[in-house]
């Protein structure tokens, strides 16, 4: 019998291009779970170099290090939406997990989206704010 | 290809007019082969290509894309961290496809012979 198995496993597995690697599940689980805290805290420090050291004029990222500015935020915007379904792809994969995450991953938002305003910007939107809140009654005497 | 024409727009500068039409025409050729996200994808190699190298990074689009129908590890180092993640998406849902369709062979095939051994053992039983 055993050489029958053997011939079906076989015909089951054929001969692959690319071999699958053979792994132990724990290390590689820790692996998946090292990169992927990597990449958040990495995108973390950077969202926060983003909200002190860059500005945006009408959506549009100004100043100096504006190219910078931009790159960071594509990759935080890059990370925070998509680190969790290439890690879970990757246990998917691997044969961590049995349930395959959505075909489609998450979309990713805008890098504009993490624009923080200038401080003219700021003073304006502040201004506009007050404007567009109605007088509290009593007030207006 | 109404989707593409923004990126489009954006290469004429390096390109040229004849380079984007040339572009396009083969973008056209190429949806009738691949899907629509691989359509896209190809685009956005290209254009981040050209983006970052000038008219090398077609070059580098192009090794990274016979990488990908090879079968081999393409080289996405020269995208940025968002496009370089929609390539890994395709790839890695390309091996969540085959590995299903791995499973399901299993299935199949477990099945098939579960049904030929109780045949077997069942007559066995019968004869003895």
């Amino acid at each position: 019998m055993r050489p029958a198995l053997l011939v079906i496993a076989l015909i089951l597995t054929g001969c692959p291009k690319n071999p699958a690697l053979v792994r132990d599940a724990k290390t590689y689980e820790a692996e998946v779970q090292f990169f992927s805290m990597a990449a958040t805290r990495q995108a973390d420090q950077l969202a926060e170099f983003i909200a002190s050291s860059c500005s945006c004029v009408e959506g549009a990222w100004s100043g100096s290090n504006q190219d910078l500015c931009a790159s960071s935020a594509l990759n935080v915007q890059t990370v925070g939406a998509r680190i969790e379904w290439h890690a879970q792809m990757m246990r998917y994969n691997g044969g961590l997990i049995d349930e395959r995450p959505p075909e489609e991953p998450p979309a990713i938002p805008s890098a504009t989206d993490l624009c923080p305003m200038s401080d003219e910007a700021r003073i304006e939107a502040d201004e506009a704010e007050a404007e567009a809140t109605p007088a509290i009654e009593g007030e207006e005497q | 290809m109404s989707d593409f024409s923004k990126t489009l727009d954006s290469l004429v500068d390096t390109l040229g007019e004849a380079g984007v039409t040339l572009l396009s025409g083969q973008l056209s050729d190429l949806s009738s082969q691949a899907d629509e996200p691989w359509q896209k994808l190809v685009l956005e190699m290209v254009a981040q290509g050209v983006e970052s190298n000038g008219m090398d990074g077609i070059r580098l689009a192009e090794d990274a894309l016979k990488s990908l129908m090879d079968n081999e590890v393409p080289d996405l180092s020269f995208l940025d961290l968002a496009s370089a993640s929609d390539v890994l998406a395709q790839l890695q849902n390309a091996e969540a496809d085959r590995k299903r369709k791995a499973h399901d062979l299993v299935v199949k095939v477990g099945k098939t012979i579960g049904a030929i051994l109780s045949g077997v053992i069942r007559a066995a039983v019968t004869s003895a």
